[in-house]
């Protein structure tokens, strides 16, 4: 089943000879910004000339034509475009698997119709993978890609899209950084916490597209996670790179909108540290669909039921797009059978807010790992704090003396 | 002596900045007490111990800078003992007036804060808040952010002062 889908994808390797100038610039400029697991903030720089970069590729397809009707060579097109970005050392290794993930994020702004700009460079590193199992495994991707239904499900997505990908997060909060990450590489939705959730990668912005898109990275990762957990974590790793459809209330959002699948018992699997990857991978396909569809009950159940709040969030949500730090309030989702006034909500916010102080209080604190409860670890803390005071009034004795050596230290700074 | 470019928190900064002021401020302390050295006199050790410890906090607040609340307030409370210090020997300073308003602008912030926020807060955090210096002006959740950065800070300081002391071998 594999090889049959090379032969289709060959004649578009001539699509990879359209590689605009600025693009192989930018690729040059920043080869770090695909394979940086860990994406500081010096890579938004880089990330910056890309997305200017990818704007100006993508936007000369649109002005092409009508999207519908000739996607799918719009689609080979963007492929060999965007997959040229992915591969700034390697353009030979994978000129099969270029078009494919291409081919998913390419077509998702002119069958969404919603951007012309469009930010979808996170698609690129999964073309960098060189093994061909997972290249065989982004030809049937594409294969699947090109069906016509896809469209329509593509742009059901979009609407809700971001809810059930976003479903599937964990609970890493961006504070925790990499730690989380890298003991985490089989699980797709630690992932893509991840790379939500890196506050660096507010400052590229994102489209409303970027939740279709993202949706789209999911299935390919799914595709992924189910051979080879190797390679599932050399493409996680470079998804970061990539990943720049970011939204900083989604990213607020995502935090609050993993409640949204939170009730369902498939959060448990995505908590468990290291599991198998078969397992994992088999428990995420069974809930995916699954939490996909209560996800669109839940969407559907939370417009109509709750308040007007909520429902302007949801709308805000998907159409707004802020690159800049989180606004002043923040959007929040109430969980599936939970109440929804907007008391219950705001004190839900403070609670998690809190919680997630207290986890990096722990991380400081020694031993405070084994205490569970908040009076247990405040009275961790409290004693912490006056020991650490203590010792610093225990230090200050031995300075009464000076000498004149502090003149030589001072002198040595 | 602030770096605004780098991170407050980054320990590699912050570790140099603070053992830079607080040097300084150690040397200034010799220099106003150049008798220290020669009286041995409890009451006189302990009131420069006191000293050097209030100089260690001063000098880790400034290194942090204006950007937290507890460097703040500290800084705040040792320009404001200061300042009591000196109008209790009858010493005024041109500064004096300038302070005293920004002393009350901030005291009434605190208070009304402090109403504001009191019932907000659990049983616990009231001890925590008195150990944060400007704790008491906080809700619960911004004490718990100040309390860790608080803790980064204190030790940082206690490393550095026991790593000069162990250099001289004091």
């Amino acid at each position: 089943m594999d090889n049959e889908f090379f032969m289709p994808w060959q004649p578009l390797s001539s699509g990879m000879a359209i590689q605009p100038n600025d693009l192989n610039c930018a690729s040059k400029q920043s080869p770090d910004c695909f394979f940086n697991p860990n994406w500081d903030s010096s890579s938004t720089d880089q990330g910056g000339h890309f997305e200017s970069a990818l704007s100006s590729m993508v936007s000369s397809p649109a002005a092409a034509g009508s999207y519908l009707s000739n996607e799918s060579v719009l689609i080979r097109e963007l492929i060999g475009k965007l997959g040229s970005i992915g591969n700034p050392g390697e353009a030979s290794p994978s000129p099969h698997s270029l078009p494919l993930s291409g081919n998913a994020t390419a077509a998702m702004p002119y069958i969404g119709g919603s951007n012309s700009t469009n930010t979808s460079c996170y698609n690129t590193p999964l073309n960098s993978p060189p093994d061909r199992a997972v290249k065989e495994r982004f030809s049937s991707v594409a294969e699947f890609t090109a069906d016509p239904g896809f469209a329509e499900r593509a742009a059901r997505f979009s609407c809700f899209g971001s809810r059930s990908f976003n479903g599937r997060t964990s609970q890493f909060s961006p504070n925790n950084g990499e730690p989380p990450y890298k003991s985490n590489p089989l699980m797709e939705s630690g992932k893509f916490q991840r790379v939500l959730s890196s506050p660096s990668l507010k400052a590229l912005g994102s489209q409303a597209v970027a939740t279709v898109q993202q949706n789209v990275i999911s299935r390919l990762s799914d595709r992924i996670e189910l051979t080879n957990s190797n390679e599932e974590s050399s493409v996680s790793e470079q998804i970061p790179g990539g990943e720049n459809g970011l939204k900083a209330s989604n990213e607020a959002n995502s935090r609050k909108r993993k409640a949204a699948a939170k009730g369902k018992a498939k959060e448990s699997a995505p908590s468990t540290p290291v599991a198998n990857a078969m397992k994992v991978s088999e428990s995420h396909d069974n809930s995916s669909p699954k939490r996909c569809k209560p996800n669109e009950d839940d969407g559907n159940g939370n417009d109509t039921a709750k308040g007007e709040d909520d429902a302007k969030g949801n709308n805000k949500k998907n159409d707004a797009k802020p690159p800049e730090p989180p606004k002043d309030y923040i959007h929040v989702r109430a969980r599936r059978g939970q109440a929804t006034d907007s008391h219950s909500l705001a004190e839900r916010v403070r609670r998690e807010k809190i919680s997630e102080r207290m986890k990096l209080l722990q991380d400081l604190v020694p031993g405070c790992n084994k205490v569970t409860g908040k009076a247990l670890m405040l009275d961790e803390i409290i004693n912490y704090v006056q020991s650490l005071q203590h010792q610093v009034e225990v230090m200050s004795q031995p300075f009464v003396n000076v000498a004149s050596v502090l003149e030589f230290l001072l002198l040595c700074l | 002596m602030k770096n605004p470019q780098r991170s407050p928190t980054n320990p590699g900064s912050l570790r140099s900045r603070f053992t830079q002021v607080f040097l300084q401020s150690l040397l200034r302390i010799r220099k106003h007490n150049p008798t220290s050295s020669s009286s041995s006199s409890h009451g006189e050790f302990l009131k420069r111990c006191r000293r050097v410890k209030v100089a260690a906090y001063v000098s880790m607040a400034r290194a942090v800078g204006t950007r937290r609340a507890w460097s703040r307030a500290t800084l705040w409370r040792a320009r404001n003992g200061e300042r009591q210090r000196n109008l209790l020997y009858g010493r005024c300073s041109k500064s004096n007036s300038r302070e005293r308003s920004l002393g009350k602008r901030k005291r009434k912030k605190k208070k009304k804060k402090k109403r504001d926020n009191e019932e907000h807060s659990f049983g616990h955090a009231k001890k925590l808040q008195k150990l944060v210096p400007g704790g008491e002006a906080m809700d619960f959740c911004c004490l718990l952010d100040e309390t860790a950065h608080y803790i980064k800070c204190l030790i940082t300081q206690v490393k550095v002062m026991r790593s000069i002391a162990d250099f001289y071998s004091l």
